[in-house]
């Protein structure tokens, strides 16, 4: 028998291996000029868009309906593009948003960042949500897809918004 | 714009993350064991969205395969 914990440890690994088909396709359109080719990849970036949306379904209609959000703020799984800038350090790293609130921002990167790092970001959604500008401080920082073996995303952070 | 060879570079990740969902999607479909905790309609969800993933999954691995088959025998260095 399979607890919830599983059900969830396993959908959050397809919900993670969609989020780099759709960091993959749109890190290519923003590249591309040929418009035959931008065609057929926006019909694949959209099939995964909508499949992380079947994925995000399940999460809220099966595996997390009994745990109401009990955080200070809701958040919105908006992916998209995240140029950072380290208080102190020279260059911008990349990153990706999984998801932002009016508190805070959890990124996916493959560049590290120190917890405590003062951060400039800047973010702009694949979606078309109006960009964000923001300063905040990272929280925690976790290793992830070691089990995917799929190299391009190494690390999840958390940021939460100067005030 | 983007090099014939970065392009083809982001192609084959495109692919290799494709051929590498697949697994991951088929692992539980058929196994009844791991929907049995769950309401027939919660089962039925969750079946029909892993079978939509590893249908359009496969879908995406041939539309990649072609694009990089194209695009290497494309005489074109930007795209």
């Amino acid at each position: 028998m399979f607890s919830k914990d599983d059900y969830k440890e396993y959908f959050q690994q397809i919900a993670g291996v969609e989020r780099l088909m759709i960091y993959n396709v749109q890190d290519l359109l923003i590249l591309l000029d040929d418009q035959e080719l931008k065609y057929t990849l926006r019909n694949v970036a959209s099939d995964e868009s909508r499949h992380y949306g079947y994925i995000k379904e399940i999460f809220d209609s099966i595996l997390f309906q009994d745990e109401a959000e009990k955080r200070r703020f809701i958040r919105i799984h908006s992916l998209g593009r995240v140029k950072i800038k380290i208080k102190g350090k020279d260059g911008f790293i990349e990153a990706y948003c999984v998801n932002i609130s009016p508190g805070g921002i959890c990124i996916e990167s493959n560049q590290k960042i120190n917890p405590q790092d003062t951060l400039e970001l800047w973010v702009d959604f694949f979606n078309g949500r109006e960009p964000g500008h923001h300063f905040g401080t990272l929280l925690w920082r976790a290793e992830i897809g070691a089990d995917l073996q799929i190299e391009s995303i190494r690390y999840q952070a958390g940021v939460r918004f100067n005030a | 714009m983007i090099k014939k060879d970065e392009l083809i570079t982001l192609l084959r990740k495109g692919l290799d993350m494709e051929e590498k969902g697949i697994p991951i999607y088929a692992r539980h479909i058929d196994k009844i064991i791991f929907l049995s905790g769950l309401s027939q309609e919660d089962q039925e969800k969750i079946k029909s969205t892993l079978m939509t993933l590893k249908q359009d999954s496969e879908g995406h691995k041939i539309i990649f395969q072609e694009l990089i088959n194209k695009i290497t025998e494309s005489t074109r260095n930007v795209f």
